[in-house]
């Protein structure tokens, strides 16, 4: 089953490197990926990255992690 | 202001008092300052590896973070150890690099390298400086990331435009008075008061209970707390191999080291525990071997600052996220029971049962007599640090380290060429106290320009070189995995160590049996002039008491 994390992330130059590479680390691959700066805030961006795995655990995992990069605003599964 | 005065400015703002620094063509602005500074001392290792792990070595002892610097390229690359290392033990550190200018950026020109995606993964957060305004922010934001929460490195890619960009005084000062930006992710909730009081009931249901006491108890300061609450309850503590030091090794109910190299009795007394209380460990594999039946019958409470080390290994009962110090004060508070002492007989019995044997040799040398004579010629306070291998097991071993911040060790990254860097920060942050270096015949090897540093700054500290011609670890890895088929580990052909002293201008003393050993250190410990003793082992001694196990 498709899972999707939703991020806001602040928009710098790095930001996708380091979202990118947490995945890389925890041998995790992306379905797709769609990334947009925010309308009503340009300082952030927002990103919605579907994977195919469900496993509800490490989703949460990774969640954990992704608030564990200094750029990340906020993280939700769907 | 140059950029390069703002940069040196600010860290003497947050308190930073040395660097240890190697110069190049991309950091000749920050050198140029530092020249002209009286405030901060410039310590010249002689490799940046040496730099990276003598700043690593300075932030754990200190909590305050050490700096390092190198110039782009090559000097950033070879920080790259050092940072990993410092990133896997949570160790607070800032490595500043210099960078090409921004107009060469991205054009390959001499010594360039996009530092800040090598180190992505290996550090809590990194910067690429892109305008001289953003500097006082960053460096205070790096600093205020570094320390915060589960302390880690912070990487700050400077190019060398900025350092010599001029920035009135004025502004500089605005810059630096303003208030940082909070970031989300470093934001530590509140203490959950029922999750500890909870902790506490399962305690209550427990008949035998068990403390795994990690690095986290001694980055915190928690080792206070920690003997409080375990002398009280009367709970045995054992430790991950960082956690040494969190709690007297010369108390009754202290087990020593668990894990891969700790003692049988230890890792039984790890499984027939009915409640474990996990502080400030993330259950390293080197702890759990395998992951499947560890601590199947027990109660798990594990209290870590860091969520991320909530089910990363162990899915625990109660995961309490919070800081070591203030849970276990908490924890103090609301339990008094004294433990029943039939688990306490049980811990004893199978202390006996397992006890090392007494030795018969007398005229060689046995790694456990070395560290146990080590233990008795030094006070409390002397700071042990090693390299990685044999060696080191044998000092977590045997060594009884009895007060926090004494063991500064790389141990998840295993970096060897830990261990001279390391001593040489210790006894700069730490001038009055003791500071013995313990590494091999093979780690010594590999960052041994750096003990020119003991000569130049006047460092009495004492190294004591295991020397078994032999990567000894991985040679006993090959005993045990590969049938005892050696290859690639042998180092017959070693330089001669005491020469080796001479030429760096040092004393060198060769001890090949207990009678010399225990001379050497009675007359060398507590001297005034850095020493180097060699001690020669026979390469069969293994470290003993392992556990083997295809994951290892």
């Amino acid at each position: 089953m498709k899972r999707e994390l939703l991020i806001t992330a602040k928009n710098k130059i790095s930001t996708h490197s380091r979202i990118y590479n947490l995945f890389n680390k925890k041998g995790y691959n992306l379905e797709s990926v769609v990334a947009h700066k925010c309308e009503k805030d340009p300082q952030n961006i927002k990103m919605t990255l579907a994977v195919v795995k469900s496993d509800q655990a490490l989703l949460e995992q990774i969640k954990i992690n992704l608030y564990k990069i200094i750029d990340i605003v906020n993280v939700e599964i769907i | 202001m140059k950029g390069a005065q703002i940069l040196l400015e600010t860290l003497k703002h947050l308190g930073i008092k040395e660097i240890f620094g190697y110069p190049g063509g991309a950091v000749l602005s920050i050198f140029d300052a530092l020249r002209e500074d009286n405030d901060i001392k410039f310590i010249l290792p002689r490799h940046e590896q040496g730099a990276s792990h003598a700043a690593d070595a300075s932030g754990r002892l200190t909590g305050i973070p050490g700096v390092c610097l190198a110039t782009s390229g090559p000097g950033a690359t070879n920080l790259v150890t050092g940072i990993m290392t410092a990133y896997m033990d949570s160790s607070p550190m800032i490595a500043i690099t210099g960078q090409v200018s921004r107009s060469n950026k991205g054009k390959d020109v001499f010594q360039e390298v996009d530092i800040v995606g090598v180190t992505l993964p290996i550090t809590k957060h990194n910067y690429s400086v892109e305008s001289i305004e953003e500097l006082p922010v960053i460096l205070k934001e790096a600093f205020h990331i570094a320390t915060t929460g589960r302390p880690g490195p912070v990487l700050i890619d400077l190019p060398a435009d900025i350092q010599n960009e001029e920035m009135s005084e004025e502004r500089f000062r605005i810059l630096l008075n303003q208030k940082l930006n909070l970031f989300p992710s470093l934001h530590i909730p509140k203490l959950d008061m029922t999750k500890v009081e909870n902790a506490v009931e399962l305690l209550k249901l427990a008949k035998r209970p068990l403390i795994i006491s990690g690095a986290g108890v001694i980055r915190s300061g928690a080792a206070d707390e920690l003997y409080e609450f375990a002398t009280k309850n009367n709970i045995p503590v054992t430790s991950s191999l960082l956690g040494l030091g969190g709690f007297p090794g010369d108390s009754n109910l202290f087990l020593g080291m668990g894990g891969v190299h700790g003692s049988i009795a230890t890792n039984i007394i790890i499984q027939e525990a009915d409640f474990v209380l996990a502080v400030g460990t993330r259950f390293d594999n080197r702890l759990t071997c395998d992951t499947e039946g560890f601590l199947d019958q027990a109660k798990v409470v594990h209290i870590d600052i860091d969520p991320a080390e909530n089910k990363k290994i162990i899915v625990a009962d109660i995961f309490i996220q919070g800081d070591a110090k203030e849970v276990l004060s908490k924890m103090s508070e609301m339990s008094s029971e004294k433990k029943e002492q039939r688990w306490l007989d049980r811990v004893d019995e199978l202390r006996g049962k397992y006890s090392p044997t007494k030795f018969s040799e007398k005229y060689s040398l046995e790694p456990r007599r070395i560290f146990e004579i080590l233990s008795q010629k030094t006070d409390e306070n002397a700071i042990i640090t090693t390299d990685v291998g044999q060696h080191q097991m044998w000092v977590a071993q045997y060594y009884k380290f009895r007060k926090p911040k004494t063991f500064i060790t790389s141990g998840g990254a295993g970096a060897m060429g830990f261990g001279i860097p390391a001593a040489i920060a210790a006894k700069i942050k730490k001038p009055d106290t003791t500071v013995i270096s313990v590494v091999g015949d093979g780690g010594f090897q590999m960052c041994v320009g750096e003990i020119i540093m003991l000569k130049q700054y006047k460092l009495p500290v004492k190294i004591l070189i295991i020397n078994n011609s032999t990567l000894g670890m991985v040679k006993q890895l090959q005993d045990t995995f590969k049938g005892g088929k050696h290859f690639g580990v042998y180092l017959d052909v070693n330089p001669d160590f005491i020469q080796i002293a001479k030429a760096y201008g040092l004393k060198g003393i060769k001890v090949t049996n207990e009678e010399e050993l225990v001379k050497a250190c009675d007359e060398n410990i507590d001297t005034d002039e850095p020493v180097i003793i060699e001690c020669v082992l026979d390469r069969k001694k293994n470290v003993y008491q392992t556990l083997v196990h295809p994951n290892i």
